[in-house]
């Protein structure tokens, strides 16, 4: 879908990006993880062009992004930015209608679309639409953000650090949100963070950067146990694996199973929780229940490979 | 946009840097203001330059430039923009040499205009000039903001030589030096009047507004009705404020003849003086008690916690802090008082507004020439003076105000 | 946009600001023939003979002056301010403020004198001084409005794909408006002493009274000419505080 080919972006003598090549899938969400200052927000930002490289380019679907008008290829790519940027003399129903104004959409639909996208971002429309951005919180403002980038329903989403500012269990809240939205309308999501939890959690591929370069591109599996280099291990720390399994529920590695005399464990307890029970009971297996019923059986060997997609399809409750 | 150069997939990079950018690389947007300078100067070179008329009160005739100092100045208008492109570190020269032809040429066209002419007649300059004038001096401007530290200075070179062309007599034909020279002393006495009517009015309302303002900052009430004031009285005309604090002198001395005999009356310079006094005490008043109560109360609370005095913190905290902004509104009152002072004249005062009122009664363009523009130079003169000792002060009390 | 139809509800109906009346109703109060010279007859300043013009057509030359320059101010200004701030632009952006800078400086009567050579009497004159007068708070205003414009939004903006124009029209003037709409009244407001200054020049107006006052002496005259452009600047400015946003 998005390529990026031999990109660069050099200031001066010193390189922000450095021959870049990456190849973000159609309907997956890439993250682009690595310490401050590492060349994150120049990659995001040169692929809708807001910064225009020094070398190499960018593909969307086959097409060189530079045939393109800047403004035409922006308006089809959601953008959230890092410094939120809402326009502090629109309301908040105004800002997310922008981009759906400045594509035409009749102003009903738009006006609908507008309350669906706040309730969506967990933000009440009857209580928010009218207030102007500084009678915002910070992580409320951080989800209108989120709410304008969706609001023309781009196929392509870049997001910088748009979690950033919300408290832990709002975060976790909106994440999962947030990932369900994505695997459900297929959107092809880049998004720049420095929080690795946050990226073993949603990513289905991490590009790690250091220092302007590329350090590993990968499933987060790969980054884990196949670390290309110390850079990566020390980066994701040693506790990562341990790290990933927080962010994934006991469901998503539940088999088949005969669930007789096992310890049960409740669908929704995250891994690393199911992990410790396992640990705390001496079994190498646990039941995997949902509303008082097996759904499986979650062996010990599960573990240790991560699944993309849970191999049992339970009910969704987290939206 | 800069495109970027598409090297491919793993094309090869450079590993040396390219051309790296120069220490004292071109201001990329200085050129635009050498075109907008360079457009006022082409076009002042096709209008007429010169007025002559046979005296300088009859209608005369418009003369052009002849081809040779046509195609100068033609030249000239576009050389700072050539020497900013060929020759940045130059521009400077190409900038000056454009204002100095401008003056070499009135003098040139208007000597020239009167030869063979009765002695009463007058070359004035014309539109071209004005518009050429213009033009030289935004690229002046421009050419100085290619210039760094100490170097700034050469984007005045031009002064010394257009008044060294002024002292050697070159402009000796231009009417509005002829006028010049016909009241000689006389404009003489006329500005030192000016300064002496700004100055005492400068020093008088200092010396009164000063104080009052550390007593009106000390007490909420006055404070508040003070900036209040302040406020409403400058939206009424300078001109009416005038009038209306000359209408009690007027009535006193009407009621006492003595106060008459001893120079108080409605027109002459002591109710011009009493009128800008107390115009300029406004801003003085109004900066100074802004500036007082702008003093961040955690500075007093701190400086009385460590035991000072009520004198020592006065000295020692509040005015050092207020002292920048305080002085802004002095420098306001001064620069307000050259404008007032010109108006002074309509009611006898005196000062270089008398010339101005002159010329216009007498519908004598250069007799206001006479007056506006040495006032208007005054008043850029006392404003550029006054932030010079502002940095100083600031600077001596270590900080740039 | 839909924005019509977002903004139409909550906003609620502003109260209507009775207190703007106040001036106007006063002004004309006092150009009803015969009651200025009425108010002022116990001050005993001087004779008041009737007027002629009329103080209404003086008022009415004056506020006609002030408008004018006002319009043109406007028609100038907004777009000097608007082009002198676009990027890649900082020289002339400094151009401009030196240039406003020397505007404040030098005395108007200068400026508006300096213009009678170029232009002849009358009121042509006193319009160029008002127009280059008026001109130094709206850009001053202007650009620093337009540059205060938050970066992050207008980088927002630029990441949404608005084009320049756009995010001019949709994000930079109307956060710059507030600032901008100051500088036009504090324009408006000292433009309408500024012209008194014009009737030196034969602009006619509510100077005039003012300098036959001045130049015979008749404190009475000078009064009516300062009490009615007060009143006048006094209205202008309610009038245009009614379009300053509240905050
Ligand atoms: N306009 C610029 N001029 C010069 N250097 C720049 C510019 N913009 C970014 N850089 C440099 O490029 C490097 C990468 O910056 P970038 O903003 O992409 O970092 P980042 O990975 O997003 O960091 P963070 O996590 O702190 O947001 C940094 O070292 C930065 O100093
Ligand atoms: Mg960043």
């Amino acid at each position: 879908m998005i390529e990026l080919q031999g990109l660069e972006k050099r200031y001066g003598d010193s390189f922000a990006v450095r021959d870049l090549n990456l190849v973000f899938a159609e309907g997956e969400l890439t993250a682009l993880l690595g310490p401050s200052g590492c060349g994150k927000t120049t990659t995001l930002r040169m692929i809708n062009r807001l910064i225009e490289p020094t070398g190499g380019r960018v593909l969307l679907r086959g097409q060189d992004t530079h045939t393109l008008k800047p403004e035409t290829l922006r308006r089809g790519i959601g953008y959230v930015i890092q410094q939120i940027g809402l326009f502090p003399h629109l309301n908040v129903a105004q800002n997310v209608a922008t981009v759906p104004d400045l594509l035409g959409r009749p102003a009903r639909d738009t006006e609908r679309r507008v309350d669906e996208l706040l309730d969506l971002v967990g933000l009440s429309p009857a209580e928010y639409r009218f207030k102007k951005p500084a009678e915002l919180s910070g992580g409320q403002a951080q989800r209108v953000g989120v709410a304008r980038a969706l609001a023309a329903d781009p196929p392509v989403l870049l997001m910088d650090e748009p979690f950033g500012a919300l408290d832990p269990l709002a975060r976790d809240k909106l994440q999962d949100a947030f990932r369900d939205i994505q695997r459900r309308l297929k959107k092809t999501v880049i998004m720049v963070t420095h929080d690795i939890d946050e990226a073993l959690r949603l990513a289905d591929r991490i590009a790690l950067m250091n220092a302007g370069e590329l350090a590993q591109f990968g499933t987060p599996d790969d980054l884990i146990h196949r670390p290309a280099s110390d850079f990566v291990r020390q980066f994701l720390g040693e506790d990562a694996a341990l790290r990933q399994l927080a962010g994934r529920r006991a469901a998503d590695f539940a088999h088949p199973g005969d669930p007789a005399g096992l310890p049960t464990v409740d669908a929704q307890l995250d891994a690393r929780s199911a992990l410790g029970i396992m640990l705390r009971e001496g079994a190498d297996a646990l039941a995997v229940t949902q509303a008082g019923e097996s759904i499986g059986i979650l062996r010990w060997s599960d573990l240790q490979t991560i699944p993309m997609q849970p191999p049992i399809s339970i009910r969704d409750e987290v939206t | 946009m800069s495109k970027p150069t598409p090297t491919g997939a793993g094309g090869n990079r450079p590993s040396a840097p390219l051309l790296s950018v120069t220490k004292n690389a071109v201001r990329g947007d200085v050129p635009q203001v050498l075109v907008l300078a360079a457009l006022p100067l082409l076009a002042g070179a096709a209008l007429p330059w010169v007025l002559l008329r046979p005296n300088r009160l009859a209608p005369g005739e418009y003369l052009r430039l002849p081809p040779a100092l046509l195609a100068l100045m033609l030249v000239l208008a576009l050389l700072p923009l050539l020497a900013a492109r060929f020759l940045p570190r130059l521009t400077w020269l190409a900038a000056g040499l454009a204002v100095v032809a401008v003056f070499w040429v009135v003098g040139l066209q208007t000597r020239c205009a009167l030869v063979g002419q009765a002695e009463f007649a007058r070359a004035s300059a014309a539109a071209g000039v004005w518009l050429s004038g213009l033009g030289a001096l935004i690229a002046v401007y421009g050419a100085g903001l290619l210039l760094v530290g100490r170097q700034k200075l050469l984007a005045w070179a031009w002064v010394p030589a257009v008044l060294a062309l002024v002292w050697a007599g070159h402009l000796s034909g231009w009417s509005v030096l002829v006028e010049a020279r016909n009241e000689g002393p006389r404009w003489v006495q006329e500005l030192a009047q000016h300064l002496r009517l700004v100055g005492t009015a400068l020093g008088l309302s200092t010396l009164i507004g000063v104080p009052l303002a550390v007593w009106a900052a000390g007490r909420e009430r006055v404070a508040v009705a003070v900036l209040g004031l302040a406020n409403a009285i400058q939206t009424l005309p300078s001109l009416a404020l005038l009038g209306l604090l000359i209408a009690p002198l007027s009535a006193l001395s009407n009621a006492f003849p003595a106060l008459r005999a001893a120079g108080i009356s409605g027109i002459g310079v002591a109710p011009a003086l009493t009128a800008m006094t107390l115009y300029a005490l406004l801003p003085i008043l109004r900066n100074g008690v802004v500036a007082l109560r702008g003093v961040p109360a955690g500075a007093v609370d701190a400086a009385r916690g460590m035991g000072m005095t009520g004198r020592q913190i006065f000295w020692r905290v509040q005015v050092p802090l207020a002292l920048p902004v305080w002085l802004t509104g002095i420098r306001q009152a001064a620069v307000l008082l050259v404008g007032v002072a010109s108006v002074a004249a309509l009611i006898g005062a005196g000062g270089l507004g008398t010339y101005i009122f002159k010329g216009l009664q007498s519908a004598a363009a250069d007799l206001i020439l006479l007056g506006a523009v040495p006032a208007a130079l005054l008043a850029i003169g006392v404003d550029a003076a006054l932030r010079g000792l502002e940095v100083w002060l600031g600077r001596r009390f270590g900080r740039v105000g | 946009m839909t924005s019509s139809s977002l903004t139409a509800a909550r906003t609620g109906r502003r109260r209507w600001p009775w207190g703007v009346l106040l001036w106007p109703s006063l002004l004309l109060l006092c150009l009803i023939p015969g009651v200025l010279p009425r108010l002022l007859a116990p001050l005993n300043l001087g004779e008041l003979t009737a007027f002629d013009p009329p103080l209404w057509r003086l008022t009415l030359t004056h506020l006609g002056l002030v408008a004018l320059a006002t319009g043109v101010v406007l028609g100038l200004g907004v777009p000097l301010a608007v082009a002198v701030t676009r990027p890649g632009r900082v020289a002339l952006r400094q151009l401009a403020e030196t240039l406003v800078g020397l505007g404040q400086t030098v005395p108007t009567f200068a400026i508006l004198a300096l213009a009678v050579p170029a232009l002849g009497f009358g009121w042509k004159p006193t319009l160029l001084g008002l127009i280059v007068y008026g001109l130094v708070p709206v850009v001053s205003n202007g650009i620093a409005g337009l540059q205060s414009v938050d970066t992050s939004a207008l980088d927002a903006a630029r990441g949404m794909g608005m084009t320049g124009r756009q995010r001019l029209l949709r994000v930079e003037l109307p956060l710059a408006l507030p600032v901008l709409l100051a500088g036009v009244r504090t324009s408006t407001v000292y433009n309408v002493g500024t012209a008194t200054v014009g009737a030196a020049l034969g602009a006619g107006g509510l100077g005039e009274p003012i300098i036959n006052g001045l130049s015979q002496q008749n404190t009475a005259l000078v009064l009516v000419g300062a009490v009615l452009s007060a009143l006048l600047a006094l209205s202008l400015d309610a009038v245009l505080g009614l379009f300053a946003p509240r905050t």
